[in-house]
């Protein structure tokens, strides 16, 4: 048995697997001996003096590819311009690899601070043995170590060699933050030119030598499965090579773990070049099996109708509703309901695997590299370990490649063929085959008090739910008990009733809260009216002006914080002030997904004509990172949160997805985008993240502006079934 | 056999002729930076400027630019240097940036067209379509490339 150093077995503790990492990276730097430390596979400082940092999770336009290495660059203390980022493929060891949830940066600051901390302090000592000088007396900064009594001086790269033998610290001293000098610093995207010149790489790009590409002629159903194909006009087609079924017929179809979506059967044209491969699967003639029932949206509407009328399940119960609402003189009983929505990134799916050996080799632009690993693994029949990942930038993700599916069809055709296969997904493929944001219908019955408070909140939701779909474990409630009001009012009501439906549904961005805020934070508007209370006053009242609020046992909320974003939107939003006849101003705020956001939303509403004027945001994310990636993020989440109030809307008829491309399943244009005026607080608090918080507070921004504006109130998505938008 | 120039060198394609050029660029070619996102015109990823002019090169067959011009996103500048470009740079405006390309070329059209395009005439003309939201940058942008070329002009 190999002796086991300190450094290659450091104890498990709280950040234990990097603190494990960092003893395997430099027992095996030691090994090679070839001059260069690598910390969790994230900090490469050649003797040439290249110093190349790795970003840990994958890129999809949320700007994690530069934020998560300034954070190490701050540590280590090197210039920007003097180092080189590269997206780390996937690796097991590395913990917490995946973007989604908004906790990129929020769960891996302190461990890229301490990488980097961590690797400074090896570069310190390494220059004290040299010298023969107390550590105490050498400053590591800009990339170099210098002794300021004698002059001496070595760059990082004259120490790699030296530090790389070193034992790695357990606890390295972290910099000040007042020394801060690139964390709060705009600093452009890493891969900005790439992105300029056409030269950046998506999946689609993606060629290897002896690829084949493939164009999946997917089932039209979600379930369903080819019986036949008629080959004759598609194989006529130069470049055609070939077709294969793909049926899985394992698990009952699906790929059994959690966060498994199902695997949608088809049959693959095999081609030389993606036109062939795209043109041969049009002219495919597929006999289908039908699935049994034919799913139907407006039939699971009216199910979530009926299903409303009994008990669900309770969520949350406080005080007594039923008798409270029978007292109360002033309340309502109101009816709300959203679609389901898709999340059509710009870049369709696609994947590229080459299963043509013991080696598993994949490129994909995923959210998740681990499960696609333990997705492939299960398709394939495989250990995790022999299978390698290329994580690329995603043209967009917003949640639909969280999941592993679309690597599925790649995969099996590979293996089967015995070469690297590329397959592309058709816009209309990624559209009706997506994972949407469940349809849901809420009934709410609320009072108020004679003080403007809210007494009483009775709300009953009703969705066809994820995590059965999915396989996941835990409750299948689309509501929870910490979603707001919960805390706040004395004598509340959640309940939940889940209809089982075959829609394939799955995490969108912000996932249920892009639903349920839009239900609370249309009621509260509601319900300050119907009181006669300006919104905002209302909205202060209830939130109220303790520091903190404990909404369940295991759920804190500081409502000082969310007090302030309400406070800083209504303000920098000119709240109360006059506006022209047929505009209204509305607002509304939330926590969610880790930060605090308000939104106050200006909008005309001119006969039939809605125009959204103006969106002011105010976020509190804790400390920010990069600001200009986090004005970014702010814009796109509203922007999105826009599109799919003003025309988000997926049907299901005879078990099809009625939309096919971006003319009926439309998204924001650059006309119907408006003016975003974000403001941050200033913040020194633990970074949290904010690729979903700005999203779910714009829809019941706009219709509360809408209310405002014309005494017409909105309780059903999408607002294009209302008015003119466009 | 189809002959067009790309960016500024000659081609000469002998597959099928109705592939539409999105693809004979991308794979036949083999310039990675024209884009597919929907392929029926609608999204602009494959913006390509064709004799000058914008063009949705998902929807056209390479057939119809049999003699005639064509420009990427590649054969925009040599070096990130057209002013819609630097611009882009300035103003930090993609985020996933798979649209960008086509974004870019369709905006260096728009500024051959209108000088100096108004926030109404971009919201009329410029109709690529962004998942991310960059549409707010996007606009600053366009403003600020039509000032960078104003410059050069009255500097020149």
């Amino acid at each position: 048995m190999p002796e086991v150093t300190r450094r290659a077995f450091v104890k498990l503790g709280a950040l234990s697997s990097f603190g494990l990492l960092l003893g395997i990276a430099a027992a095996k730097s030691a090994e090679n001996g070839r001059g260069t430390i690598r910390l969790q596979r994230l900090i490469r400082i050649g003797n040439d003096g290249q110093i190349t940092l790795f970003a840990q999770n994958p890129e999809m336009g949320q700007g994690v590819k530069t934020s998560l290495p300034m954070i190490i660059a701050e540590e280590l203390d090197v210039d920007w311009s003097d180092i080189a980022v590269e997206q780390a493929p996937w690796d097991s060891n590395i913990e917490n690899q995946f973007s989604g949830g908004s906790l990129s940066i929020r769960l891996n600051y302190l461990a890229m601070r301490q990488a980097g901390a961590s690797a400074r302090e090896m570069l310190l000592q390494a220059a004290a043995d040299r010298w023969q000088l107390p550590k105490s007396e050498l400053r590591a900064s800009h990339g170099d170590v210098r002794h300021a009594a004698s002059g001496k001086n070595a760059s990082y790269g004259d120490l790699a060699d030296a530090a790389a033998t070193l034992p790695v610290p357990d606890d390295p001293p972290l910099k000040p933050e007042a020394d801060f000098r690139l964390i709060g610093k705009s600093t452009k995207d890493v891969d900005l030119v790439r992105m300029i010149t056409g030269a950046q790489q998506y999946s689609q790009d993606i060629k290897v030598p002896n690829m084949l590409y493939a164009v999946v002629k997917h089932s039209p159903y979600s379930d369903g499965r080819p019986v036949s194909f008629d080959s004759d006009a598609a194989s006529k087609l130069g470049g055609v090579i070939g077709f294969e079924m793909l049926r899985n017929d394992r698990h009952g179809g699906r790929i059994v773990l959690p966060n498994s979506p199902n695997f949608v059967s088809g049959v693959a044209v095999i081609a030389e070049n993606t036109w062939a491969a795209m043109n041969g699967a049009q002219l495919l003639e597929v006999e289908w099996d039908e699935p049994d029932p034919l799913q139907d949206s407006h039939q699971l509407m009216q199910q979530f109708t009926d299903a409303l009328k009994s008990d669900g399940m309770t969520i949350r119960e406080d005080g007594d509703v039923k008798r409270t609402a029978a007292a109360s003189k002033t309340g309502i009983d109101v009816t709300y309901q959203v679609p389901f929505l898709a999340h059509v990134p710009m870049e369709p799916m696609s994947c590229t695997v080459d299963a043509s050996s013991d080696r598993i080799v994949v490129w994909a632009a995923t959210q998740n590299p681990g499960l696609l690993a333990a997705t492939l693994a299960e398709v394939l029949d495989v250990n995790k370990e022999s299978i390698t990942i290329h994580v690329l930038r995603a043209g967009g993700a917003f949640g639909r490649r969280f999941y592993a599916d679309y690597s599925v069809d790649a995969a099996l055709l590979s293996r089967k063929l015995g070469q690297p296969v590329k397959v592309i997904w058709t816009r209309e493929d990624d559209l009706r085959h997506d994972y949407f944001r469940p349809a849901s219908l809420h009934r709410i019955k609320a009072t108020v008090d004679d003080k403007g408070r809210i007494a009483s909140w009775q709300q009953k939701m009703a969705s066809h739910s994820r995590r059965p779909f999915l396989g996941r474990s835990g409750s299948p409630a689309e509501i929870d008990g910490y979603d707001f009001p919960a805390g706040f009012v004395p004598h509340l009501h959640y309940e939940y009733a889940h209809v089982p439906a075959r829609i394939p549904v799955g995490q969108w961005r912000a996932v249920d809260f892009s639903n349920n805020v839009f239900v609370a934070a249309s009621v509260i508007d509601e319900l300050a009216h119907a009181c006669g209370n300006d919104p905002l006053v209302f909205l202060q009242r209830l939130i109220g002006d303790q520091p903190f609020v404990q909404v369940r046992e295991d759920f804190q909320l500081d409502t000082s914080r969310l007090l302030r974003v309400a406070r800083k939107a209504a303000d920098k939003a000119g709240w109360g002030e006059p506006l022209p006849n047929g505009h209204g101003r509305g607002i509304a705020a939330s926590y969610n997904q880790g930060a605090w956001v308000a939104e106050v939303a200006e909008v005309a509403v001119l006969e039939e004509v809605l125009e959204i004027k103006r969106i002011v945001a105010a976020v509190d994310c804790g400390l920010v990172i990069n600001p200009t990636s986090a004005e970014a993020q702010v814009q796109g989440g509203i922007i999105e949160g826009i599109s799919a109030a003003l025309m988000g809307e997926i049907t299901v008829m005879n078990g099809i997805v009625q939309q096919s491309n971006f003319n009926d399943y439309r998204i924001c244009t650059m006309r119907q985008a408006p003016p975003i005026d974000v403001h941050f607080i200033k913040s020194n608090a633990e970074p949290r993240g904010l690729g979903e918080p700005p999203l779910p507070p714009v829809a019941p921004a706009i219709c509360n502006a809408i209310f405002a504006a014309s005494g017409k109130r909105i309780r059903q998505l999408p607002l294009n079934n209302h008015f003119s938008v466009s | 056999m189809i002959r067009f120039r790309l960016n500024g060198k000659n081609h000469e394609f002998t597959g099928d002729e109705d592939s539409p050029l999105l693809w004979v660029i991308r794979e036949s070619v083999g310039l990675t930076g024209t884009r597919y996102g929907c392929g029926a015109g609608l999204c602009g990823a494959c913006t390509v400027h064709l004799d000058g002019k914008a063009q949705r090169s998902c929807v056209l067959p390479v057939k119809g630019v049999d003699g005639r011009s064509v420009t990427t996103i590649e054969g925009l500048s040599a070096d990130a240097s057209h002013p819609v470009q630097r611009a882009w740079i300035e103003l930090d405006v993609p985020q996933c940036g798979f649209c960008q390309s086509g974004q870019i070329m369709a905006a260096a059209a728009l500024l051959e067209r209108l000088q100096t395009p108004s926030d109404k005439e971009i919201d009329a003309e410029h109709t690529n379509l962004c998942r991310c939201g960059t549409y707010p940058r996007i606009r600053k942008a366009i403003h600020r490339a039509a000032g960078i070329i104003a410059e050069e002009r009255d500097d020149a």
